[in-house]
């Protein structure tokens, strides 16, 4: 566990009644679950309830909130959204949050290089602040690598209201031959700007789940990003090759 | 991937010479979409092999052609051939170190497999090697208490400190089971490290002195009490006395914790409790010192007998801990695997200040081509989650200190960091060398200067690389060379 998560969580250590803390802290610095917090009767403690509390509201906010107008075009990505017209469509109507009105795919279209090798995307998914936290380490590193290969780049672009599913409309859109999309994950009480990479190879509205490759857990508390995106640029030039992804790309290893 | 790695340890120490063979279980780390990682998960020891006596020469030299034998004797009783292996270590341990033709020897075993790491272990490694072989390192990762094993062998005892399964401090002393030999009834030698304990503590004993005269067992007895009382004292369950500092072969602990758990290994772990029938019945003191040290009051207080491994403590670590891997996500190309003995170079790492890191780098290859080495692996702590821009101003400005020492590429490069950042930092700096040109750059690897590591053919889906770690340097700053 990174020293700032355990920093987080150990702010509501209790010792009190504790033989042995260094086996307490110990315990404390295998596992991010929170334990070692104490109780009073059956009740926590107040701090370990205001920590509790505190990352639950982050999650919710991480979850709910907008990624504000200004990152996209901070990040030089021009914005289109799918076709929730706000958060709560978005969270209950999955299935809108795979599809794009007719205006907004001329967009792309218009926008976007057409039939690169890869096209790359990023989304807000289930984690707003996510795309700030991650994608201005991450997209350019996969970016410089993929370029470096003599692997043509699409034009990037932001998805609001976003699902790994668009990829599937994305795809033959633009007649992409690999289609990468970065998005927030949904969050939980440990981290809140955590991201993951879904890459298909060839994805199409009939593809199964499992043509995915993923790459979950994007965040400088998990694989930081740079990282990930070394390993992503690996990822998608192997997939080239191979021309599969997902299950079948790791079954043919084996 | 292959998650099976046959690994063989081969150890020819101060009495005996022993051959152990594992199969080691890599398995991947991490759920679904986890970035790759592995991890040793099994290490089962399928095969044991005898204990031999180390062969000597008359003149005190190891005999090379006697350990050959015995060495083929235990491939073909195991079935298997010194090809079959995918690592192993080869250690000269304890006196052994100080034969003539130690580095002569090693060498031709070598010769038996590429994939065999040879290394004469200096005593802080051969501690560390007992000491988790052991099973202390595991014992003060499950208890979380604080373990010191003491390994006594033939010539030297190892001492190492465990906290929470991770090295603390180590020691060694010139003082072990056989410090004297015994042939015929009669002391046939005495070693140099029992001969300064003697004059110290005023014990009288001479080569030809019977060993069956009641007054010489006596003395004898006396020696190994004190050879225990010496034990304890390095321990620091002791006050030291001043003949402990006469028996140190390279350091005494100098970390201020007690251990709370002391284990022991070697041979004389064997010997713990009443003397035998025939004490003399191994030509030495081993039985005598065992009685001693379990007569001890200081060690038997803290003392857990149950230790894994006694004899083959040294043996099994050698074939089972010495690998490491290397984190799941690395960068090379144009490398000849395996990579052998490169000395390892610290460097400062500030993301801050990226044209330091460089300057360190051009600092650092002046250095080790004056000392004559062809390369070195470059190793810093390295950045936790960096910046895109940090890692490209790292990249750049290593590419400027590698590309003015190597303008056509033509040379090694290796860099090491303990964070997770192999990856994106050894693409970034290939895109700013010339094609073609060799580099390595792995992260979760920890080693210090004066260290060598040896890194072997890549494992998993070729994204994970074991990695030996050797720490090879007396402390008086002389290499033991290879």
């Amino acid at each position: 566990m990174s020293d700032d998560k355990l920093e987080r969580t150990e702010r509501a250590l209790d010792f009190s009644g504790i033989q042995a803390p260094e086996e307490l802290l110990r315990m404390k610095r295998a596992t991010p679950a929170r334990i070692g917090i104490g109780h009073v009767g059956a009740r926590y403690k107040t701090a370990a309830a205001l920590r509790f509390g505190a990352d639950h509201a982050a999650a919710n906010d991480a979850a709910f909130s907008e990624v504000p107008e200004d990152i996209p075009a901070r990040l030089g990505f021009f914005s289109v959204q799918t076709l929730c017209r706000d958060k709560a469509e978005m969270i209950t109507r999955p299935d809108l949050g795979r599809y794009f009105d007719e205006e907004q795919k001329a967009r792309i279209l218009s926008s976007c290089r057409y039939a690169p090798d890869v096209q790359i995307y990023c989304g807000d998914g289930l984690c707003a602040p996510s795309i700030a936290a991650n994608i201005p380490d991450l997209y350019p590193a996969i970016r410089d690598e993929l370029v470096f290969r003599g692997i043509s780049v699409g034009t990037p672009f932001f998805v609001r209201y976003c699902r790994v599913n668009t990829a599937r409309v994305i795809g033959p859109l633009l007649n992409a031959e690999v289609v990468c999309v970065l998005i927030g994950e949904r969050p939980g009480l440990l981290t809140s700007e955590s991201m993951s990479a879904y890459i298909a190879y060839r994805p199409h509205p009939d593809m199964q789940e499992n043509a995915y490759t993923v790459v979950s857990n994007i965040s400088r508390f998990g694989t930081p990003p740079v990282e990930a995106a070394a390993y992503i640029a690996s990822l998608i030039g192997e997939i080239l090759e191979k021309k599969k992804s997902g299950l079948s790309l790791k079954q043919n290893e084996e | 991937m292959k998650d099976v790695l046959m690994s063989a340890g081969i150890d020819i120490g101060t009495t005996t010479t022993q051959v152990i063979f594992s199969r080691l279980t890599i398995a991947e780390k991490g759920g679904f979409g986890a970035a790759p990682g592995y991890a040793v998960t099994r290490r089962d020891v399928f095969y044991r092999g005898r204990v031999h006596f180390t062969p000597l020469l008359p003149d005190d030299s190891i005999d090379k052609e006697e350990v050959a034998r015995i060495l083929s004797e235990e491939f073909e009783s195991a079935g298997l051939r010194p090809d079959d292996m995918d690592t192993g270590a080869v250690i000269i341990t304890g006196e052994t170190l100080k034969r003539a033709n130690a580095k002569e020897v090693a060498e031709s075993i070598a010769a038996l497999s590429g994939r065999f790491v040879v290394t004469t272990a200096g005593p802080h490694l051969e501690s560390v090697l007992a000491g988790k072989g052991s099973g202390a390192a595991e014992l003060s990762t499950r208890t979380g208490k604080l373990v010191a094993n003491v390994d006594i062998g033939g010539g030297t005892s190892n001492l190492c400190f465990f906290d929470d399964g991770a090295v603390l401090d180590t020691a060694c002393l010139d003082l072990g089971g056989r410090g004297i030999r015994i042939e015929n009834h009669k002391i046939a030698q005495i070693f140099p490290g029992t001969k300064r304990i003697l004059e110290a503590e005023s014990i009288r004993l001479s080569v030809g002195d019977s060993a069956d005269l009641p007054s010489v067992r006596e003395r004898i007895e006396n020696l190994a009490d004190v050879m225990a009382r010496l034990l304890a004292e390095a321990l620091l369950l002791l006050p030291e006395s001043p003949t402990l500092r006469k028996v140190v072969t390279n350091r005494l602990i100098t970390c201020d914790r007690i251990p709370e758990i002391v284990t022991l290994s070697g041979g004389v772990a064997d010997l713990l409790g009443n003397l035998p029938e025939d004490p003399f019945r191994y030509g030495d003191i081993g039985a005598f010192l065992g009685a001693s040290i379990a007569r001890n009051g200081a060690i038997r207080e803290r003392l857990n007998r149950n230790t894994k491994e006694t004899l083959r403590a040294t043996v099994i670590g050698a074939g089972n801990e010495s690998l490491t891997l290397s984190g799941g996500t690395v960068f090379y190309q144009e490398i000849a695997f395996p990579l052998r003995d490169l000395p390892v170079v610290t460097l400062p790492m500030d993301g801050a200040n990226p044209e330091a890191y460089g300057e360190a780098i051009g600092r650092a290859w002046e250095r080790i081509r004056e000392d004559g080495e062809t390369t070195a692996a470059f190793a810093s702590e390295g950045l936790s989650a960096p910046t895109y821009e940090e890692i490209c101003r790292l990249a750049d400005a290593a590419a400027k200190a590698a590309r003015q020492k190597d303008p056509s590429g033509s040379q090694t490069w290796v860099f090491v960091f303990a964070t997770d950042m192999g990856k994106a930092f050894g693409q970034a700096f290939r895109r700013r060398m010339p094609p073609k040109t060799s580099i390595l750059a792995m992260d979760s690897v920890r080693c210090g200067d004066e260290d060598r590591i040896d890194c072997g053919d890549p494992i998993g889906r070729g994204d994970v690389i074991p990695v030996v770690v050797k720490t090879l340097l007396f402390d008086n700053g002389e290499r033991e060379t290879i």
